[in-house]
């Protein structure tokens, strides 16, 4: 013990050791043993890895030497792996591999991992609609690529991410894979979902041209007709300005949430937003509300 | 790690983990289902378990999460647990009637953020070092030994503001002459 506050919450501790009388050679430790080991381990997962391209990237060429850092300071030798309870490191290859047992637990201890190698790496629970609960994983740069001091051609950087959280399962773990100088340089932003809550925006619903789901049938109906719409089914709706060209690339940002633009004008775009809201694509005209700027981090 | 290595480890960790799900959960049924599930998570990734008295911890910073799970109201119950149950159910004294000024003590302690109240368990009923919950919670020392001190910290300041401020002598008694497990001393 070192403190007093220490004193003061053992003596707040309900069952002390001594009182424990059930013992691993009594009934209930032997019937609990072979229950456990009457589950088989289970085999190894093979590793899914799905290779990316970061903002900027012109060719997913992970640049290990780079990033191979150890903590200045407390380690004579960069690491190469660790491991604890939580979180497990690995270098593979040119990839930094890192597995937390529990990600909707241990989000904390998975960012202090990652800096363990000087990587600057946040996982955030997310909500997302219905069907991507607890599937949903997304690997983006943590800061922005906009700053003028980018080299020539970009940053490169690589990534892989694996959520294992069947229906049913408690305890989800996470693998994570990132390479190259753009994580290094912008962080790394990792989000897995959660079941939203009433109202709550899906972070895996985007803005997008034509209705997702299609049984929406608001594209190419008037404002007006959308909204009237939209109130029939007691939903409500968001706007957002923006073009997409038919390949999926385009332009797009979000005007105050209580702006509306002319009933006459044409949905262009409308998607789930939440479990009360659909949002609502329109082509940028005259006298739209200006995109803000991008805040600074 | 085969069956017979898994055993030892089971034989020896028993009672500790029995002791610290106890002593968190509200009713002996709900730590057996704790413990049994933390032994079958044990049992599935066996090869990534340490050796020896880390294994301890590890299975400590299993059941920490489950425990969470627990809290958030899942649970899977796969694992019969109905000798054990029993058991625990027979053999686990009734909590012990609040002392004439405990009740402040411990309303203050319950009003703490889980991860305080963790970590100031971890040290107080486990009798861990910082080294032991950094394993435990898989963080650096480092980041144990401020989120320890910051906890208390908080603890302090909490009975401060509910007017504990000289705590009853009678709870530290029993601390000093009843430990729960054996303390190992570390300054922060």
């Amino acid at each position: 013990m070192t403190s007093r506050i220490d004193e003061l919450v053992a003596g707040l501790a309900p069952v002390h050791d001594d009182d424990v009388t059930s013992e691993p050679s009594g009934r209930g430790g032997r019937e609990l043993l072979a229950a456990v080991l009457a589950e088989r381990p289970p085999a190894p997962r093979r590793r899914r890895r799905v290779p990316r391209l970061a903002a900027g990237a012109v060719a997913v060429t992970a640049l290990a030497a780079a990033l191979v850092v150890g903590p200045a300071g407390w380690e004579s030798e960069p690491l190469r792996s660790y491991a604890n309870a939580a979180v497990a490191i690995d270098v593979e290859g040119e990839m930094y591999e890192v597995r937390v047992k529990d990600a909707y637990a241990d989000q904390r201890e998975f960012s202090e991992a990652f800096a363990r190698f000087g990587l600057d790496v946040r996982l955030r629970v997310v909500p997302v609609s219905p069907r991507r609960e607890r599937d949903f994983v997304q690997v983006q740069t943590l800061r922005p690529a906009s700053d003028g001091g980018l080299p020539p051609g970009g940053l490169t950087g690589s990534h892989s991410a694996e959520l294992e959280c069947s229906p049913g399962q408690d305890v989800c773990s996470l693998r994570v894979g990132l390479g190259g100088e753009g994580f290094r340089r912008l962080g790394a932003d990792i989000r897995i979902g959660r079941a939203a809550r009433p109202g709550e925006v899906y972070a895996d619903a985007a803005p997008a041209a034509g209705d997702r789901p299609a049984s929406l049938g608001l594209t190419g109906r008037t404002v007006g007709e959308a909204l009237a719409e939209l109130r029939r089914r007691g939903l409500g709706a968001a706007f957002t300005i923006g073009a997409f060209r038919p390949d999926g690339s385009g332009s797009m940002w979000d005007p105050p949430a209580l702006w509306r633009p002319d009933a006459d004008r044409r949905v262009t775009g409308a998607w789930t937003r939440s479990s009360t809201t659909v949002g609502l694509l329109v082509a940028p005209a005259d006298g739209d509300p200006a995109p803000l700027p991008v805040p600074a981090d | 790690m085969g069956e017979d290595e898994f055993t030892a480890v089971y034989a020896a960790t028993y009672r500790p983990l029995l002791g610290y799900a106890l002593r968190r959960c509200d009713s002996p049924e709900d730590a057996a289902d704790v413990v049994a599930e933390t032994f079958a998570i044990a049992w599935r990734r066996a090869a990534e378990m340490p050796a020896g008295d880390q294994a301890r911890l590890w299975l400590y910073g299993v059941a920490h999460r489950v425990l969470a799970n627990q809290r958030r109201g899942a649970r899977r119950n796969t694992i019969k647990t109905a000798a054990l149950r029993a058991e625990l159910s027979a053999g686990t004294p009734p909590r012990p009637a609040p002392e004439p000024d405990g009740p402040a003590v411990a309303d203050v302690f319950r009003a703490l953020p889980d991860r305080d109240r963790e970590l100031l368990a971890l040290v107080a009923w486990e009798g861990l070092s910082n080294a032991e919950i950094a394993t435990v919670l898989g963080c650096s020392r480092n980041a144990a030994s401020i989120r320890l001190h910051r906890a208390r910290r908080r603890f302090a300041r909490a009975l401060r503001a509910a007017g504990v401020d000289d705590p009853p002598a009678e709870a530290r008694r029993r601390a000093a002459v009843h430990p729960v497990r054996s303390s190992r001393s570390e300054l922060t």
